[in-house]
């Protein structure tokens, strides 16, 4: 009821998020949006992940994160490292796509911020592919 | 208010996620203290960003005066539930018993 009022009220001809309305700057802010809530379960998972983890360790710091990450405990196993991987990305992501609003609400390119956009986005995407690559050994439990 | 504490914690997240995400992928000379005071800033910054931008979704769907309350408490409770949660949690971590 409340659902299909909203969504009739978003898809109104007049509405900001009617796509006939919606240029690059309004999907920049729903993405930011979507990113923002994937990232607030990212921060409970990792928090959880962690809490967990940390509850059967020995000795040396890497030792004891590399532990934690085959650890049992850690919930999801490699599941979870596939969804905190992900997270790597929507994080720079979300990041930088932030640091381009920050820039905005400072005044600076204004005019530019189409460019700021894809610039944003494909460091985001150098960033994410690198962590990755980073990250794709733990995966073999190596 | 809170718009300014948005802008000032996403700064600050980026530098602070930086060092974590450095520290847990290379070898760093970081004293335990140092480790665990960066990730204690962490903490802190995310959950305030990540809860003041749940706040901010929600309130764009406008709840009436008694809902703002209500998600102002609860969150504010999350928070810091959450906060003390994760400090108990990663505390081994840098100090082994």
């Amino acid at each position: 009821m409340i659902m299909a009022r909203m969504v009739r009220k978003a898809f109104d001809r007049n509405s900001d998020l009617n796509p006939r309305n919606m240029r690059l700057g309004m999907y920049a802010w729903i993405i930011q949006r979507l990113s923002g809530v994937y990232l607030v379960f990212f921060l409970v998972t990792h928090i959880l992940a962690i809490t967990q983890a940390s509850m059967g360790i020995t000795t040396g710091f890497q030792a004891q994160i590399f532990d934690a990450l085959r650890n049992p405990f850690y919930i999801g196993g490699s599941l979870t490292l596939v969804f905190d991987l992900i997270g790597l990305g929507i994080i720079a992501f979300h990041g930088l796509n932030g640091i381009r609003i920050v820039f905005l609400d400072l005044g600076f390119g204004i005019r530019k911020h189409r460019v700021g956009f894809w610039i944003s986005m494909f460091a985001a995407i150098g960033i994410s592919a690198y962590v990755i690559f980073l990250g794709l050994p733990l995966l073999k439990g190596g | 208010m809170l718009w300014l504490l948005q802008r000032i914690t996403a700064v600050l997240l980026v530098l602070f996620l930086g060092l974590h995400i450095w520290a847990s992928n290379f070898p760093v000379e970081w004293t335990a203290t140092f480790r665990a005071l960066v990730d204690l800033a962490l903490l802190a910054l995310a959950l305030l960003h990540g809860l003041n931008g749940v706040r901010t979704i929600i309130l764009d769907f406008g709840p009436g005066l008694q809902g703002r309350r209500f998600l102002s408490a609860t969150l504010a409770l999350l928070g810091i539930t959450g906060f003390l949660f994760g400090a108990f949690g990663f505390w081994p971590l840098f100090f082994a018993r």
